[in-house]
């Protein structure tokens, strides 16, 4: 185990860990499927998924691979078979039809199709989505800001056989948005549109996460858009294979790109692999993240904060402090050794960790980066 | 504050307005059948029960085997006055139809059947507005009468809009000349074409031998009315009545007392009336059915009209409901619509059916008027149709599953 990393990296230029906010979508163990006896076709298994407020998640996948059906599972459309999905707290499971109501009303849907009423204006159609909401208040000023803000400013009072494909796209958006939910449900909600207004759109939905922790959930192929994500989940055969998060894995590569025990092997794709398989871990002040005697567990990058190293001597003693972009863990994963020493966070710290078998599989896959590791665990001896 | 939704059920209905006349015109049609169902119905007892409601009496006296007015089921006279020895009954009318021997011949025309109807005129013991003095005195001479003027014309062409020519037209009742001093309006029904009015001497001399079963002509009465004092109890004197003149019925020696006189009130002989059309003819039945069909066929109507409308919002009503909006909501829209069709589709039904009922009676001779509560329950009964029509489409949006739309 390091107790000292001489390595502290200029952090001048990081931006603060990304904020997000508590959960409010929580998946988990669900599986589904369709028909019945012979005919049953599982479409999802064991899917666990977690998005936070003010989370954007970009789904993606092949056709028929399940994603849809997590959106309708999650979106409360159909009910829910094994499993659990929890929306703020309230379990879809064997929930009732009034509880399923409630949920649907904190819910913006987004349909690939756009389905408004041709027999209402723009501003109508939105408002049907707005007058489901308890707080009605300045109506009029906020439906036309948003359609205004959709480039629709001057289509407000037409009806849909008025607008184009992407016009009416766009209404369905609004429709979709206005009530500021705490869940949007998105399906290719740029399909229609051309580049322009697709930026649009994807930037109202990004403020709309932002600026009111909406937890947005788009599946999308369109590459345009992606930048936007948080994270990118992608689903194949019923099962999510990966589940990136984007930002933070940005933030972790550009951590780890200065490190000096990536340094030997550095290539972005390496790394970017490396990063996706670290998870952000959050510690309290005082929370105690390796105990002395343990068998080491994770690999762990400090993102902000500091923790404190402490040996046993005289009673324990602080050996050494830890900030951003210093690392611990290593020497105990990379000698199969128990831990030679508590950490203990000293305020709240934000960490992202490597597991035990993940890095391990690191050391196997790279000549370069067990010679680093050998030659910076002999410099801190 | 209170903020206005949107009218959507309002809007999806008046949005495309090809659909929409067409689904009032649909609607109306139905509505039409309706009215002209109830009207034919009505009709049916209306004209065949109008001359009752004419008789000026308290009680009536009738032959228990008479099932309808038309039938020649008369009784004897003598009853009349066994009624009138009651303390309570103030006079005695006899009125005498005659149906079955009377023919009116117009000019060389063959001749046709023609109700005649003979009272004491003085009395006005039946009410006819034109029968004024001058017209009763002329209906005491020998060979005279007066005619409905809704006499059907097909059977019988008389120029009613050109009264001097009218009543110097040649005409024959029972091959005995007629000469016609005056007009009514009484209507005809489903039996008879046409009525004359006379006094009850003219129609002895043109009926010598009507059914001489009781020996003058005039012994045989067809309906005696009676008038009781003011504040008697109609039902009482009915009822004491009933056993008074049957006294001689349980004559000794009779192993079954014979009924030969009947007491009604005047409401029991209609409620007898359209008792028989309704339930002893087939007319009666046909006429029933016939606003059951015409219902039915308003809700087939209106499920199609509702069900299309909301086949082609499939879509746009699965989004309101992922949405949120509650299954009451998209209920509610349909009744909606169908009330406002209802309504929509009843104000020109109603107007045309006006009309329908003025042609049919100018033409016809039948009693045929918009009464404010047939209309009303037309109206409920479209209401009705539409209702049931709703519930029979709204089952399509509430099966709707919004899961498809992702």
């Amino acid at each position: 185990m390091l107790t000292e990393n001489s390595e502290a990296n200029d952090n001048t230029q990081m931006p603060p860990p990304p904020a997000v906010g508590p959960g409010v979508i929580h998946v988990a163990g669900v599986n589904h499927s369709y028909g019945d006896g012979a005919t049953q076709t599982r479409i999802l298994h064991d899917v666990d998924l977690d998005v936070r407020s003010g989370e954007v998640v970009i789904v993606k996948g092949p056709s028929g691979s399940g994603k849809s059906t997590l959106l309708v599972l999650i979106g409360t459309l159909r009910a829910l078979q094994e499993g659990s999905i929890k929306i703020d707290d309230t379990e879809l499971l064997g929930a009732s039809n009034k509880e399923i109501l409630k949920v649907r009303r904190k819910i913006g849907f987004i349909f690939q199709a756009h389905n408004l009423f041709g027999s209402l204006t723009a501003y109508e159609n939105v408002k049907m989505a707005l007058q489901l909401s308890d707080d009605r208040s300045n109506e009029r000023e906020r439906i036309e800001t948003l359609l205004t803000e959709l480039d629709l400013g001057e289509r407000i009072y037409y009806r849909p056989k008025s607008l184009s494909g992407g016009q009416r796209q766009r209404v369905a958006i609004a429709r979709g948005i206005i009530h500021q939910p705490r869940i949007v449900l998105a399906d290719e909600p740029t399909a229609a549109l051309d580049a322009k207004t697709s930026r649009i759109v994807v930037n109202k939905l990004r403020a709309l996460a932002k600026d009111h922790g909406s937890a947005v959930v788009m599946v999308t192929h369109d590459n345009r858009v992606m930048d936007v994500a948080d994270r990118v989940v992608t689903v194949e055969d019923g099962a999510i294979k990966s589940d990136t998060n984007i930002r933070e894995t940005e933030l972790i590569c550009h951590f780890l790109d200065k490190v000096s025990l990536f340094q030997n092997a550095s290539k972005a794709q390496w790394l970017a692999e490396i990063a996706a398989k670290m998870q952000r871990v959050d510690f309290q002040s005082g929370e105690t993240i390796i105990q002395e005697g343990d068998d080491g567990k994770a690999f762990f990058l400090i993102r902000s904060g500091q923790v404190s190293v402490l040996r046993n001597g005289d009673g324990k003693r602080v050996v050494a402090r830890l900030g951003e972009g210093e690392y611990f863990g290593e020497t105990s994963l990379a000698r199969d050794q128990k831990t030679n020493a508590d950490v203990v966070a000293d305020g709240n710290v934000v960490a992202y960790a490597l597991g035990k078998s993940d890095f391990k599989d690191l050391l196997k896959t790279s000549d370069a980066f067990e010679d680093e590791v050998r030659r910076v665990i002999y410099a801190r001896q | 504050m209170l903020q206005r939704r949107v009218p959507l059920a309002w809007r999806n209905l008046v949005h495309n307005q090809r659909r929409l006349a067409l689904s009032v015109a649909g609607i109306a049609f139905a509505v039409v059948l309706m009215f002209s169902q109830q009207g034919f119905y009505y009709t049916l007892l209306d004209s065949t029960s109008e001359l009752i409601h004419r008789m000026d009496a308290d009680l009536v006296l009738v032959s228990p085997r008479r099932r309808m007015l038309t039938t020649p089921q008369p009784f004897e006279s003598r009853y009349l006055l066994q009624a009138l020895g009651h303390p309570e009954v103030t006079d005695v009318e006899p009125v005498y139809l005659e149906f079955i021997q009377s023919k009116l011949r117009t000019g060389k025309r063959p001749p046709r059947l023609i109700r005649v109807i003979a009272f004491d005129l003085q009395n006005a013991a039946i009410r006819f507005p034109t029968l004024t003095d001058d017209i009763v005195a002329e209906l005491q001479r020998p060979g005279t009468a007066i005619i409905d003027r809704r006499t059907k014309s097909g059977y019988h062409p008389l120029p009613f809009d050109d009264e001097e020519t009218l009543y110097e037209m040649p005409l024959e009742l029972n091959n005995r000349q007629l000469r016609l001093v005056g007009t009514f309006e009484l209507g005809t029904d489903f039996i008879n074409t046409g009525n004359l009015v006379m006094s009850s001497q003219n129609l002895a001399d043109y009926f010598p031998g009507r059914l001489g079963r009781f020996g003058d002509p005039l012994q045989t009465v067809d309906v005696g009315l009676i008038k009781l004092r003011p504040g008697a109890d109609a039902e009482t004197v009915r009822a004491q009545l009933e056993r008074q003149v049957r006294v001689d019925a349980d004559l000794p020696g009779r192993q079954k007392p014979i009924r030969h006189v009947e007491v009604l009130t005047k409401q029991q002989f209609v409620e007898r009336e359209h008792n028989y059309w309704r339930k002893g003819t087939p007319i009666g039945f046909v006429f029933s059915l016939g606003q059951g069909l015409g219902f039915f066929v308003g809700v087939v109507i209106c499920y199609q009209i509702i069900f299309s409308g909301l086949a082609d919002l499939q879509a746009e009503f699965a989004t309101v409901k992922a949405i949120g909006y509650r299954n009451q909501f998209l209920v509610g829209q349909v009744f909606a619509q169908s009330i406002y069709l209802a309504v929509f589709g009843f104000v020109p039904g109603c107007l045309l059916s006006v009309g329908v009922f003025q042609v049919l009676s100018s033409e016809t001779g039948l009693i045929m008027e918009m009464v404010a509560s047939r209309a009303i329950w037309v109206f409920l009964a479209t209401l009705a149709m539409c209702l049931i029509s709703g519930c029979l489409a709204v089952r399509k949006i509430l099966k709707l599953d919004p899961a498809e739309l992702f």
